[in-house]
């Protein structure tokens, strides 16, 4: 545990490091995040406050990025540039509870690293001529999502598009996922969007890839268990060292068990991804054993334990990505009762919520379109959830669960001015957003690209045209047997592969897709009638291609080159 | 590409080598078998016809050669008193894979499944090892008979029907070539359907339209090839044309000659199946279809036999009727549909009469439970003028028990096969003697 | 539409969850005979249930209800325990951590899967009570569970109470497999996992156990100088050692999954070298060989019917294992291993009688008391004693023939299974699925979104894992 704790600490800091050097080049501290003196004023439109009245024909006044004046009878200042909303509507800008928007792609760690949880094998060094695997990703407490953060000014168009103006992000890979940033969606440098760092230590109980520990679901509750109780070790040790120095030798110091200090004294928040009702019972259960303050996120099943969470005070972020029918089903009958239910339970998931009196806001899940996320959430109005605890679950519950409530969440003075002017009401379907102002600044509502991937995978930067795959490939993958030679033989149709593989085991149907130079792939291999799923990664560089290949959760290098067409 | 030319060339070269095989003779009486047994005083249940309470049979150069409750037992007769006793016909396993493997995990032990998708050239009777460990196992409980099959391919080859005695496995053929063993396209991505991206599962139905495809086209091309030949014989000055193995074995099956058993298990897959039966006349038989009884009535329009089993496998399905495998006997049974039970295993043959009597425990009439093991399957595979019943003139396919050859606590207390009394010890016997009495 | 729906779910949700008989306070069946597992069968019996435990049980004429209990006539009917399953894999969201050579750390209780059908299907074979465990990849698994399987009631109802603490060890081809390049399961690019060899298995075992003796040392000090009254820093807490240290202390048993009758033997000895003691030895085909060392550790033995030549390591493997090593006084169960013969471990128990001339009554135990006992359990389930758990299936017929199968079953006495009830919900089920499917189908437009892809594909079951053989159909 520990050996593999402080190999993480060295290569996240080595990445910080990285990130720091390049993603902030001087020039671009010199960005402001508004005009300073820049005044707006919005008249004429309905203004629902959420936290007080609604103002039918009221005035909203924005100055220096903060709402200077709002109500009925404000006078419109003289140096404000006035947008007329007679007829429309303004709202506080939605806050996303959870998601993983404008953060860079992780990279793989490369360094090597022992074995998490427990010692590492000692074993393993009788195995000489195999090198250690690489510590897997996600395991690391002390990864800050907002040192990862990436933004250009296209990134989160499609949100504010979609009328969300602020998110809880995190990365989604791994168990200790990273500790959450909260950030206006706006096109500043990083560093000014963000309205609060650290926010959350996000966890969820997956197993890592790659086969190192823990490969497994009891796996992930052991190792957290364990990293718990290193970290109640740890401030032990270093209670008695910090009381005391002389005499006594002095401990090592673990980046991954210090960025756990706020989280077993009770002082930051864990978020958990659960959603299942036996998902979320064993996260409440381990954030009890170790006295926790936490957070469900996910929470499909919830409803159906909305008791016992108002009991337990419990704070749920609502995944308004709703479970779908899978696409080509090829037997509905397989398709069980209790995973049916599930879909046609989930719209009134919140309602049951609400009704319970449990606390929650809604986050978009990683939906991969923002504009579905106003649509699931009239979805929940629809099923029963009144149309005011809907909208306070867009702007100040999770204001208040994150402790922004000060700056976000209502349109009142003072707060920060994250406004948007829609059509209508924000719950029908017709409803438009017009205009947006992210801490004061208007951004143009730039409909997103009819089947555009717009915020999918957070706001990668700058995705360029994909590459073609297309043709045959002589791939070598390299495994401890040596070598394994495998064709890869793929069309191309947009970003979309398709294909089959030759492999020594039998030749099988392929698909993947191309983004910029890298293609991904699946098939699923059969080897003695044993099915396995086979995922790559990789870069193409012209006509040779380099990357992962990933069998069961265990990885092989691969390279190869086009083979010239006859 | 290139390489599939390869393979074919070298199965051809392989067969070639084995083309005299093609040709063996059913071996169903040989010189050996004179000895004439007498099982005197028992109670015979003929199967097809009515059970004698009190009776003889006898048996004479292999052959079931009288029985009845006041045959004679013949003087030069080998005795075997019954009293007490009960004389089945042997059971018949309608599905397995005996003699082509030996031990699961390791790949050097299994013959079942030949490379490439087409493989109706092969021939399950050839591969069949007479002296594996597995067979006298699967005696153990009364079995005589195993349908032997290819496995694992969209036309894996041909079955065999096997009697489990014999020094070769010439000997122990009863009907070489009894159909050609057939597996539908698998339904796409499996249990990992889920964890596929839908691109993925797309891809997956289309190469299964392609093996669909492909299937048909090697129908058309075998028809059209049968054609050929024939036109070939009444006209030599037609031009000759290399042989094709793989065509050359599916002429019976396109002329109807040769049935094809597909194992199909969904409603659709299923209903495919039927459906190219009908298009290229092809004398179906179903196997593994677990959702036939949803299409019951068809079958038994169509006259559709289903190998049924194993009745001990989990429902695939969540909501599936946790007796959903248990019942399918009894539903088909209900709708007039033939079927028969098999194993689909080599090394669990001997719980067969379990499979049955599984199925009667959910409705099966146990008369019926027994005839889906004995003359049934006969019936299905054309053996059952030889096999399946206890008649004059049928093979002495025998076993001698202690009550109800389906009940758990009955023992098979001696065994014919072609006649012969077969040793009922086994590898299990011996290790048990062995270590029962270790000091 | 909605209403039907809602009134049908609740109606759903009713029948599954507890079953047509509520738990009144006191049930009495009658006419039935009774196959008690620990003091032989009782023909025209009776069996009491109060508060759900066996209050009493006779003839007929020995066992009087109150007027208001609730009666069941099983006329020709035939009543055994709830039967036990020694070996299970079911009820889980995972099976196998295989990174490591030594996982004691994991625990299968924090993974228990109350909504796996299998646990109905298991129900309605006569199951009451089974030990899933962790799989056999490691030479040191994880701690496993035992859940009574009571369909429809969360996870935390399922778990045996005051359940005792047992811990899969796995010898053979299974742990040593991920050292095997050759194997399916490694996969190109990673290096192979410590060991390789049966060789390899003994060390590993022996080092966790030294590693063990070291740190339980540590924790001795400690506590010696708290007890002096210091205040000495308490040592590093290890999950893993605190395992192991705890089959040293005794309170945790262990359940070793073995083949050979060398490896069986290599654990013995180790056992009585480091001071361990081996509770039961899982599947042992070769038990009948070395049934005697077995027997003089005193450890049980949970065992096949039949299971064979799916791997080299089960070529020897007889179905008359189980009667040889319960002859020799060991304390021997008949498992599954598998969700399919966890539906019919009355079967497998009758197989014994064939292979092995066991009576009706050693048969029965294999499935009941014994593994009750292997378990530690055996103090509320294994058989029908006064006190018991009220664990009981209802047979149609003698329950080791072929013929008969269960209709009722029945824990701490509340009906978990009823056939006739079962065959008329089907009904409904497949109602309210058309509905359901009919729905969305109607409901299916444009704008959709996408869900986001679960994050792992299953890892390997067990049965992939334990049998080698991937497409094993039959029992």
């Amino acid at each position: 545990m520990k050996m593999q704790i402080r190999s993480h600490f060295r290569l996240t800091l080595f990445l910080a490091l990285v990130s720091a050097l390049t993603a902030l080049p001087l020039a671009r501290r010199a960005e402001t995040r508004t005009i300073e003196g820049e005044a707006w004023a919005i008249k004429g439109g309905t203004v629902v406050t959420v936290t007080g009245a609604t103002i039918p024909k009221g005035v909203v006044v924005i100055r220096n990025g903060l709402i200077e004046a709002v109500g009925a009878d404000v006078p419109v200042p003289a140096d404000a540039r006035v947008i007329d909303a007679t007829g429309l509507t303004v709202y506080p800008g939605l806050i996303d509870a959870n998601t993983n928007l404008g953060l860079a792609a992780p990279t793989p760690a490369a360094s090597a690293g022992g074995r998490g949880g427990a010692p590492a094998v000692p074993a393993l060094a009788l195995t000489t001529a195999a090198a250690p695997a690489a510590p897997p990703a996600g395991l690391s407490p002390e990864l800050m999502a907002a040192d990862q953060l990436k933004v250009t000014p296209e990134t989160f168009d499609a949100q504010r598009a979609a009328g969300i103006t602020t998110a809880l992000s995190a990365p989604r890979e791994g168990i200790y996922q990273g500790q959450s940033v909260l950030i206006n969606l706006g096109s500043d440098a990083p560093e000014k969007l963000i309205l609060k760092s650290p926010v959350t230590l996000n966890v969820a109980f997956s197993p890592t890839r790659g086969g190192g520990y823990p490969a497994s679901l009891m796996g992930v509750f052991a190792f957290l268990r364990q990293s718990l109780l290193d970290a109640q070790w740890y401030r032990e040790v270093w209670t008695r060292y910090n009381k005391e120095k002389r005499g006594l030798q002095r401990p090592e110091v673990d980046k991954s068990l210090a960025a756990l200090q706020p989280v077993i004294n009770g002082e930051m928040p864990v978020m958990l991804t659960a959603n299942t009702v036996r998902e979320i019972k064993r996260a409440i259960g381990l954030a009890e054993e170790f006295k926790l303050r936490y957070f469900i996120s996910g929470g499909l099943q919830s409803y159906q334990i909305a008791d016992l969470l108002k009991e337990k005070n419990a704070t749920v972020l609502l995944s308004l990505n709703y479970p779908q029918r899978p696409a080509n089903l090829e037997d509905p009958e397989s398709e069980a009762l209790r995973v049916l239910r599930d879909r046609a339970e989930a719209p009134k998931a919140a309602a049951t919520l609400h009704k319970a009196g449990v606390r929650f806001a809604f986050q978009s899940g990683y939906l991969s379109r923002p504009s579905d996320f106003i649509a699931n959430a009239a979805k929940a109005v629809e099923a029963g959830l009144p149309k005011d605890a809907a909208l306070r679950a867009l702007t100040i519950w999770p204001a208040e669960i994150f402790g922004v409530s000060e700056q976000l969440g209502s349109i009142e003075k003072g707060k920060i001015a994250n406004l948007i002017v829609t059509s209508g009401d924000l719950f029908d379907r017709r409803t438009q957003v017009k205009y947006v102002f992210i801490d004061g600044r208007q951004y143009e509502v730039k409909a997103p690209a009819p089947n555009g991937p717009a915020g999918r995978g957070g706001g990668r930067p700058g995705a360029a045209a994909a590459a073609s795959a297309a043709g045959e490939w002589a791939i070598t993958a390299q495994s401890p047997n040596g070598p394994v030679q495998v064709t890869l033989s793929v069309s191309q149709e947009g970003s979309a592969i398709n294909g089959s593989i030759t492999t020594p085991f039998g030749t099988f149907p392929v698909s993947g897709r191309v983004s910029g130079s890298e293609v991904t792939f699946s098939f699923t291999a059969k080897v003695q009638d044993q099915e396995m799923p086979v995922t790559a990664k990789g870069t193409i560089d012209g006509n040779s291609i380099k990357g992962t290949m990933s069998v069961m959760g265990q990885e092989a290098e691969f390279s190869g080159t086009r083979t010239p067409k006859q | 590409m290139n390489k599939h030319r390869t393979f074919q060339f070298l199965f051809a070269f392989l067969l070639a080598s084995f083309v005299a095989v093609l040709m063996i003779p059913s071996p169903r009486v040989t010189a050996q078998q004179a000895a004439v047994y007498a099982i005197r005083n028992a109670r015979i249940v003929t199967v097809t016809g009515q059970t004698i309470e009190r009776g003889t049979v006898v048996i004479r150069d292999g052959k079931i050669a009288e029985v009845g409750a006041s045959v004679s037992v013949p003087g030069n007769a080998k005795v075997i008193e019954g009293r007490g006793l009960s004389v089945y016909p042997g059971l018949i396993d309608s599905g397995t894979t005996l003699g082509l493997t030996e031990v699961g995990s390791v790949q050097e032990t299994r013959d079942t499944t030949e490379l490439g998708d087409f493989n109706p050239h092969m021939r399950a009777l050839v591969a069949v090892n007479p002296h594996s460990e597995l067979i006298p196992v699967a005696r153990a409980n009364g079995v005589t008979t195993a349908l032997t099959s290819p496995t694992g391919r969209l036309m894996s080859g041909q079955a065999s029907l096997i009697n489990l005695d014999g020094w070769t496995w010439k000997e122990m053929a009863l009907k070489p070539s009894v159909a050609l063993a057939m597996e539908w396209p698998a339904a796409a991505a499996g249990r990992f359907a889920a964890f596929l991206p839908p691109e993925a599962t797309q891809n997956l139905a289309q190469q299964r339209e392609r093996q669909l495809t492909a299937l048909r086209q090697k129908l058309d091309d075998a028809k059209a090839y049968a054609q050929a030949k024939e036109a070939r014989e009444k006209d030599k000055s037609l031009p000759a044309r290399p042989t094709d193995f793989v065509l050359e074995a599916l002429i019976p099956v396109v002329k109807g000659e040769m049935p094809v058993i597909i194992t199909a298990s969904s409603e659709r897959d299923i209903k495919g199946a039927i459906e190219l039966a009908d298009k290229y006349k092809l004398k179906l038989i179903l196997r593994d279809a677990d959702d036939a009884w949803k299409v019951a009535s068809t079958l038994k329009e169509k006259n559709i036999p289903v190998i049924i089993g194993p009745v001990t496998e989990v429902p695939r399905r969540e909501d599936d009727d946790y007796d959903l495998q248990y019942s399918h006997a009894a539903k088909l049974y209900k709708a007039g549909v033939r079927f028969a039970f098999q194993t689909s295993d080599a090394a669990y043959v001997r719980n067969l009469p379990f499979q049955a009597g599984t199925a009667a425990a959910f409705g099966l009439p146990k008369d019926e439970a027994l005839k889906a093991v004995t003359i049934y399957p006969a019936q299905i595979f054309g053996v059952d003028k030889l096999v399946g019943s206890i008649e004059p003139g049928k093979i002495a396919n025998l076993i001698v028990t202690d009550g109800d050859p389906l009940e758990f606590k009955t023992n098979v207390k001696h065994m014919f096969i072609n006649g012969h009394p077969v040793d009922l010890s086994s590898r299990h016997t011996k290790l048990y003697d062995k270590f029962a009495s270790r000091p | 539409m909605k209403k039907c729906h809602l009134v049908l779910s609740f109606l759903l949700i009713a029948v599954f969850s507890v079953a047509a008989y509520a738990q009144s306070d006191e049930t009495l069946i009658k006419n039935a005979t009774i196959m008690t597992a620990s003091h032989g069968t009782i023909e025209n019996g009776s069996i009491l249930i109060r508060n759900g435990k066996i209050a009493a049980v006779g003839k007929n004429s020995d066992v009087k209800a109150g007027p208001n209990a609730k009666v069941i006539d099983a006329t020709g009917m035939y009543v055994t325990p709830g039967l036990i399953d020694a070996h299970s894999h079911s009820a889980l969201d995972d099976v196998n951590e295989m990174s490591l050579s030594v996982t004691a750390m994991v625990r299968m209780r924090d993974v228990v899967n109350d909504t796996d059908i299998n646990i109905y299907r298991q129900l309605a074979g006569g199951t009451t009570t089974i030990h899933p465990m962790h799989g056999s990849a490691n030479s040191i698994g994880g701690q496993n569970v035992i859940l009574k399987l009571k369909w429809g009631r969360p996870a935390e109802e399922m778990i045996f109470p005051d359940m005792p603490r047992t811990i899969k060890f796995a010898l053979g081809e299974n742990p040593k497999r991920a050292g095997n390049s050759a194997n399916p399961f490694s996969a190109p690019g990673r290096p192979l996992r410590f060991p390789a060899t049966r060789m390899g298995v003994e060390f590993t075992i022996r080092e966790a156990f030294v590693q063990a003796k070291e740190y339980m040392a540590k924790w001795d000090a400690y506590e010696a100088a708290v007890k002096r009254g210091e205040n000495p820093l308490a040592p590093r807490r290890d999950l893993k050692l605190d395992a192991i240290s705890d089959i040293l202390r005794g309170r945790l048993s262990i359940h070793a999954h073995c083949y050979r009758a060398d490896e069986i033997l290599m654990l013995i000895n180790l056992a009585d070298e480091l001071g361990f003691k081996v509770t039961t030895f899982q599947h042992v085909l070769e038990g009948y060989k070395v049934a005697k060392e077995i027997a003089a550790h005193g450890a049980g033995g949970s065992t096949f019917s039949d299971w064979w030549a799916y791997k080299m390591e089960a070529f020897d493997a007889i179905p008359g294992n189980a009667a040889i090593m319960t002859r020799r006084g060991i304390i021997t169960s008949v498992n599954s291993d598998s969700a399919d013969l966890a539906r019919r471990l009355y079967q497998e128990a009758a197989k014994t009688i064939k292979y092995g001339g066991l009576t009706d009554e050693e048969a029965l135990r294999l499935v009941t008391l014994n593994p009750a006992k292997q378990l530690k359990i055996d103090t509320r389930v294994g058989s029908i004693d006064e006190g018991k758990d009220a664990d009981l299936v209802i047979f149609n017929g003698h329950p080791f023939s072929i013929y008969s199968r269960p209709e009722v079953t029945m824990i701490e006495g509340v009906v978990y299974f009823d056939r006739r009830e079962d065959l008329k919900r089907r009904e409904l089920i497949a109602k309210e699925k058309k509905e359901l499917i009919e729905r969305e189908k109607k409901n299916a437009g444009q704008g959709q979104p996408q869900q986001p892809m679960p994050a792992l594909p299953p890892t390997l079951s067990e049965e992939e894992l334990d049998h080698g053989k991937p497409d094993r159909k039959q029992q």
